[in-house]
């Protein structure tokens, strides 16, 4: 790898003596001598040393996990501190700004906390169901012209034919609808901004918000999905939309999903703080389908014998290992 | 520095529990990851259990290695993981605030800055690399000093590519700026 030159993806975003410069600083850009630097004190051979001692005994043993210090209640104490002031800060700029726009359109949400469902019915045929931790907004104007909804999580809609369309956005995609049955789902932790798209009956039109001209349409029974990286719709596929919405019913049903994401469900939905202790074990993909799962250290055993994988209990927090 | 290749080798072996792969990878990553534990906690002695508790826990979970993703990028959101959460455990912290050390910038002196020499823009260079906002200097670090991919910075950084190209251009043009900066200074001293 040549590190002399800044990769192709960012000198593409220079012009000319722009370029020039990039290349000198990318050249001449050094570390700030500090204590890592070989001179002091740290010898990988004597840390080597130390290692092998560590893992010597426990490969013997047999015992492959070595308990790892936990959070401690102070700590999460003073997290919490810390949140109470974002939050005030948080509530500080939300008043003012909401004081500002309130001439302009005042914005109305619906919101299920962390733990619940909810469910909505409009006037014009219209039927909502949301998930734990999720929160639909529109504004006043919703029904004169237009009907444009804001999804933050995941919900189920049903909306009766009516001529007008019905329109629900997210960080990614916008979803257009004329009558219609079918589920959203699209997280603000996702890092990758994914909107899954799941449709159960009727048509409904899919597109970027980065690229609203490449829409697709998308049939019942399928299943589509647009993020950061994928502008274009990708090719919609079959799914069983029972087990894609069995979200619904308080059942789960993961295809292919990291365990972190899981992890964030299981949280959402049961209003508790789950801590993977173990990035291998965050990436892994699990499918699993749970159509009545019942209570959460349930779903945590049957989690652990799929991955083959430990969790402990600690103040309300479950570690996984 | 190893290259990518290695990398995958040793986590092929690794897994089926080569110690001589795993002395090998031990020995060519301590001292870059050793920097950047030091990011974050500042004592050598903090990063050096940070160090041990990462290689031990590595061998612990040598069986579920993904040979698909890379071992580089797992062993420093790794390093980078337990940083933080030992941060936090002492004092509450966002995680912005996980931010390089602020040393105060030598002011540079006119003699200095007249004796023009290559020697002085790196040292400015690194004065100002110092100063970036965290998130653009992380990015910006790992692709310079540690030859790091924009998706490997990605799974470190747990953000998408797209936003690692952003932190680096980002970083590029404040860097830019304060070059235009010192080049117009030294032409008016002169």
């Amino acid at each position: 790898m040549n590190m002399k030159r800044p990769d192709h993806d960012i000198l593409k975003h220079f012009s000319g003596k722009e370029e020039d410069e990039v290349r000198l600083i990318w050249e001449k850009a050094r570390r700030k001598q500090q204590p890592g630097d070989d001179a002091i004190g740290v010898n990988p051979e004597e840390e080597w040393a130390l290692l092998q001692k560590r893992i010597q005994p426990a490969d013997r043993s047999g015992l492959r996990v070595r308990p790892r210090p936990l959070r401690t209640r102070s700590s999460a104490a003073k997290v919490s501190v810390a949140k109470t002031y974002a939050f005030i800060t948080a509530l500080a700029a939300v008043l003012l700004g909401g004081f500002i726009m309130w001439y302009l359109f005042m914005p109305v949400s619906m919101e299920a906390p962390r733990g619940e469902y909810a469910g909505f019915h409009w006037d014009d045929g219209i039927h909502v169901e949301l998930n734990s931790g999720s929160r639909i907004t529109w504004n006043r104007t919703f029904g004169n012209g237009h009907r444009n909804l804001r999804l933050h999580g995941e919900a189920y809609f049903e909306v009766q034919p009516s001529g007008k369309p019905f329109v629900v956005e997210t960080q990614t995609a916008r979803v257009e609808v004329l009558g219609t049955r079918f589920n959203v789902r699209s997280w603000s932790d996702d890092p990758d901004g994914r909107t899954t798209l799941t449709l159960v009956e009727g048509q409904v039109r899919l597109a970027s918000l980065l690229e609203p001209e490449s829409h697709i349409l998308v049939q019942p029974g399928h299943t589509s999905q647009v993020d950061y990286h994928n502008t274009k719709p990708l090719d919609p596929q079959p799914v069983n939309t029972d087990q894609a919405l069995a979200w619904r019913n308080h059942g789960f049903y993961f295809s292919g999903i990291s365990m972190s994401e899981v992890a964030a469900e299981l949280e959402r939905r049961y209003d508790s703080e789950i801590i993977i202790q173990d990035e291998v074990l965050g990436d892994r993909p699990l499918t699993i389908y749970l159509p009545r799962p019942g209570e959460l250290e349930n779903i945590i055993e049957t989690i652990c014998f799929v991955t083959n994988c430990r969790y402990e209990e600690k103040q309300g927090t479950i570690y996984l290992y | 520095m190893a290259k990518a290749t290695d990398y995958q080798q040793w986590a092929r072996k690794i897994r089926a529990s080569d110690e001589k792969a795993f002395h090998d990878l031990f020995m060519d990553s301590y001292q870059p990851l050793m920097r950047y534990a030091l990011n974050f906690v500042k004592d050598t002695d903090v990063a050096k259990d940070i160090l041990q508790e990462v290689y031990a826990h590595l061998w612990d979970i040598r069986d579920r290695l993904d040979e698909k993703k890379s071992l580089k990028a797992l062993l420093y959101r790794m390093v980078k993981n337990r940083s933080i959460n030992l941060i936090r455990s002492r004092r509450p912290v966002r995680l912005d605030d996980v931010a390089p050390s602020e040393q105060p910038s030598e002011e540079m002196s006119p003699e200095s800055i007249r004796s023009d020499s290559d020697g002085l823009l790196e040292k400015q260079l690194s004065e100002w690399i110092e100063a970036l906002p965290p998130r653009q200097r992380e990015a910006f670090e790992l692709s310079r000093f540690e030859g790091f991919d924009h998706h490997e910075i990605a799974e470190v950084m747990e953000c998408a590519p797209r936003t690692v190209n952003n932190h680096i251009v980002g970083a590029l043009n404040t860097l830019r700026e304060q070059l235009k900066q010192w080049k117009s200074q030294r032409e008016n001293r002169e």
